[in-house]
């Protein structure tokens, strides 16, 4: 058996599904987070039934990926539906389950945090609820796992909802029509297709040859109706919501007061406005930086890598290595400079590792608690200036640090150019953490004048680039429209079950790609390329940018290990290589140089070969101009 | 719908002296009060002869080879024009018609929508000033009492103050796609929502929770006040 979880974002699905099948997911507060459909198997009453967890959506109706994964999800593998609903929002909860029951499938409608609905002094009468939709309506509180043997039973008196909408006479005509232009099979589908504003050929399931047909007959159908369809649709379905609601609800007088943790949702107010909200944002940011940046990318890196791998680890591994790999070739892929075991592992575990593991425990706990919508709605604005909106708050943050994760993060936004424009923007202009750390160890021996320079020219690139490239990439911006949840306290042990799942992804997604980037690298290495792109390159660096030429190795290394680049750099600054000048060039040349090579990957993987390259072109020519610039400025104010 | 094909409309005596008065009511506005060009322009418009009857009616005199309006014309066509144009709003705004089918549509119904449903109209609307072409709506009885009290009561989402509350009465982005999301969040019509802050975004209070939305998507959301800045007023 199959069931399949639906409901808007944030009722707590993910927390739902993880109790009903034991497996690890991701579970947050922010807005379309379950960026990957999530399935897993539980045993209920002896029978294995496999579970699935669909992205938050508002309506079958689609207009962002979440939607479109849903419907398609629906569309095409019926099983149990199981709408989880947050108990405390009737109205629109059953304003979905009406859209549904559409579908025909078995359902069950799980009413979810039923603690809050009853602190907040909502009474529901499940029963009669249940006798009016004709399917199980069974109350969970998914945090504590109550009621989740109940609506374990429930799934096998699932059944197709005996709920019929009673939409106005002239839609109710207009489905009947468009059900006689349909296959037998595909009549339920007339509603969906009136309210759409996708094609027809968009729609799974409908065969490509009546397609057409279909859009002919819809657009004759749109004619006839003064209004959008859709607002008919939903204002409709919402009348009678309230209909039903009349009968099973009970709720509190008055309907904007909050009961329940009235100090966390004064701060969460707080957080909104611009007093003290942007206060609270710098802490939040200067608390994020010495969780991540210093206790993360700095104490742990130190002693993982240096204690651990550099003392322990790699040395053991050295000598296995020697004692059971006779060829020199295989050894050096091991345990070489460019080895799997020397570079990537140690790079993935000792470097990055601790510095991801920080910053997903401090994510999560900001998820949790819903305060990240709030830090969209306050940068919104500055945002705009970029052609993005306050969603990208996320991806950006999170490029902070990790841009490899970050990419990931950007399938939140809701079109393609804000998509595109926020991977080139990470790839460009954020710099990550790893590198941070020795961007920040770089600047701190030199005069404060090279770091504002250096703050400078990253600002005003982030700002100028994203405003330049907002202009050029057709489309227009989607406006800001964003659900902003209450308030809560995180709970530790979702937290940690957030951040297990998150680690766990890292290592089978993101660690892979740093071996195969280590390889290629080997290899290039072994055939002597490496030392002839080096030849190639170095004019470059010694006369645009007019570093030393030993620099460049730690910009082509730089393409692999972020930091590894800045640490080159470093290398050659402490060796009294590098003058202020120098240092200068260099350190705005390694930050918007390329990113490594996992990002790279993951860039090919989210946006395209042909995306990634373009934005691999025009990062390295911009950096090379503006580092080439920078240069030329300060030999023209004399610094040597 | 046979609009189109049937426009200017066919209609009886009394419709067409009201059609009439309306155009002239437009010109006068304009400045046009010569003779010779608004008798061109009615017999074009409506009919040969319509002018004669207008002054043998009473309802227009001539002097020096200018029209005026009499009381009696007056009122008439000061009725037509703010019916004719609260028409083109209501078709507009609240029932987006493509635009060629505003104008033959607003010349049908302001011979057909009564005082009370004319007031009804202006006050759903939220007593607006101009119509959609740019002419000023001559104010009603109800603009000029909901000015006394409240200043206009259905406004846009963005122009409400902060601890404002009101109930959705429609909502206006012409075909965007925001218009389903907005719809499918619990901004439908009829429910209440307060606004909680304007700044840097516009933060409302819905039954269905907290929504956060650009200042131009709220451009589009239009309430009817409840209490707040607007009952404020009221009291002083």
């Amino acid at each position: 058996m199959r069931a399949v979880l639906v409901g808007h974002p944030n009722v707590g699905k993910s927390v739902l599904f993880n109790a009903l099948t034991g497996k690890y997911v991701t579970v947050s507060n922010y807005p379309g987070t379950t960026v990957d459909v999530a399935q897993g198997t539980g045993r209920v009453r002896g029978h294995l039934v496999e579970f699935v967890d669909s992205p938050g959506i508002y309506s079958l109706v689609s207009h962002s990926e979440e939607e479109k994964v849903t419907r398609s999800l629906l569309l095409q593998s019926p099983g149990v539906l199981i709408q989880v609903a947050d108990a405390k929002n009737l109205a629109r909860t059953l304003s979905l389950t009406f859209e549904l029951s559409e579908l025909n499938i078995p359902m069950v409608l799980c009413l979810n945090m039923m603690d809050e609905a009853d602190s907040w002094g909502y009474r529901i009468d499940a029963e009669r609820l249940s006798e009016i939709l004709g399917i199980p309506v069974v109350k969970t509180v998914a945090t504590t796992q109550e009621g989740l043997e109940e609506l374990r039973k429930s799934l096998f008196q699932a059944a197709p909802p005996k709920w019929k909408n009673s939409y106005p006479p002239e839609v109710q005509r207009a489905i009947r029509n468009l059900q006689a232009e349909l296959p037998d099979k595909l009549r339920f589908i007339s509603a969906l297709l009136l309210q759409n504003h996708t094609p027809p050929e968009d729609f799974p399931l409908l065969p490509p040859q009546i397609s057409g047909r279909i859009a002919h007959c819809l657009e004759n159908i749109r004619r006839r109706f003064l209004r959008p369809l859709p607002a008919i649709f939903i204002e409709s379905r919402r009348e009678q919501a309230a209909l039903v609601l009349a009968e099973v609800l009970t709720s509190p007088a008055a309907p904007f007061s909050v009961p329940a943790g009235r100090g966390l949702q004064v701060l969460g107010q707080w957080c909104l406005r611009p007093w003290p909200g942007y206060l609270i944002a710098v802490l939040a940011l200067w608390a994020l930086y010495e969780f991540v940046g210093v206790l993360g990318a700095q104490i742990a890196v130190d002693f993982l890598e240096n204690t651990v791998f550099g003392g322990t680890v790699n040395p053991v591994l050295t000598r296995a290595v020697h004692l059971l790999v006779p060829w020199p070739f295989l050894r050096d892929m091991l345990i070489g400079d460019y080895g799997v075991f020397t570079m990537a592992l140690t790079y993935a575990f000792a470097l990055i590792l601790p510095i991801v593991t920080t910053f997903f425990l401090a994510l999560g706990f900001l998820e949790d608690t819903g305060y990240l919508p709030r830090l969209s709605v306050l940068l919104n604005r500055a945002f705009k200036i970029i052609g993005l909106n306050g969603k990208a708050v996320l991806p950006m943050i999170l490029g902070v640090g990790c841009g490899t994760m970050a990419l990931l993060t950007t399938r939140i936004l809701d079109t393609k150019k804000e998509r595109i424009l926020a991977s080139f923007l990470l790839a460009l202009a954020v710099p990550c953490s790893a590198q941070l750390g020795v961007i920040f160890a770089m600047t701190a021996g030199l005069s404060g004048s090279v770091f504002a320079l250096w703050l400078f020219v990253v600002v005003a690139t982030f700002l100028g680039a994203g405003w330049v490239s907002s202009k050029l990439l057709p489309g227009a911006p989607a406006p800001f429209l964003m659900e902003i949840p209450p308030m809560r306290l995180p709970q530790m042990k979702n937290l940690l079950t957030k951040v297990a799942s998150r680690l766990k992804w890292y290592v089978w997604e993101v660690v892979p790609l740093f071996i195969y980037g280590t390889l290629a690298l080997y290899f290039l290495d072994a055939l002597g390329w490496l030392g002839a792109v080096e030849r190639f390159c170095a004019p470059l660096i010694t006369g645009l940018l007019g570093l030393p030429e030993k620099a460049t190795e730690a910009f082509l290394v730089g393409f692999l290990r972020r930091d590894y680049g800045a640490a080159g750099l470093y290398q050659l600054q402490r060796q009294g290589l590098l003058s202020l000048r120098q240092s200068a060039v260099s350190l705005v040349a390694i930050t918007l140089f390329m990113p490594c090579i996992a990002q790279w990957f993951m860039s090919v993987k989210e946006r395209g070969l042909k995306v990634t390259l373009a934005i691999s072109g025009l990062v390295i020519f911009y950096a090379l101009l503006v580092s080439a610039g920078v240069n030329q400025i300060l030999l023209a104010l004399g610094w040597s | 719908m046979d609009v189109n094909k049937k426009y200017p409309i066919p209609s009886t005596e009394e419709e067409d002296v009201e059609q009439a008065l309306g155009i002239l009511w437009t010109q006068f506005e304009q400045g046009v009060i010569k003779k010779s060009e608004l008798e061109a322009l009615l017999q074009e418009a409506i009919r040969p002869g319509i002018l004669e009857d207008l002054i043998q009616g009473g309802f227009v005199s001539q002097t020096d080879g200018n029209l005026c309006m009499s009381g009696k014309g007056l009122t008439i066509a000061h009725d037509m024009a703010r019916r004719h144009r609260l028409a083109e709003r209501l078709l507009t705004d609240v029932l987006e018609l493509p635009r060629e089918q505003i104008d033959p549509n607003a010349c049908r119904l302001e011979h057909v929508i009564t005082r009370d449903v004319e007031n009804a109209i202006c006050t759903l609307l939220g007593h607006p000033q101009a119509c959609p072409h740019g002419f000023s709506i001559p104010p009603g009885e109800c603009c000029m009492k909901a000015l006394k009290h409240t200043g206009p009561i259905v406004a846009p989402l963005s122009s409400m103050l902060e601890g404002q509350e009101g109930q959705i009465v429609y909502l206006s982005p012409h075909n965007r796609p925001e218009l389903h999301r907005l719809l499918s969040m619990g901004l439908v019509p009829g429910s209440v929502v307060r606004v909680v802050q304007t700044s840097p975004a516009v933060v409302v209070s819905t039954p269905d929770g907290i929504l956060a939305m650009d200042p131009v998507l709220a451009d589009h959301i239009f309430l009817r006040r409840k209490n707040g800045a607007g009952a404020h007023h009221e009291k002083q």
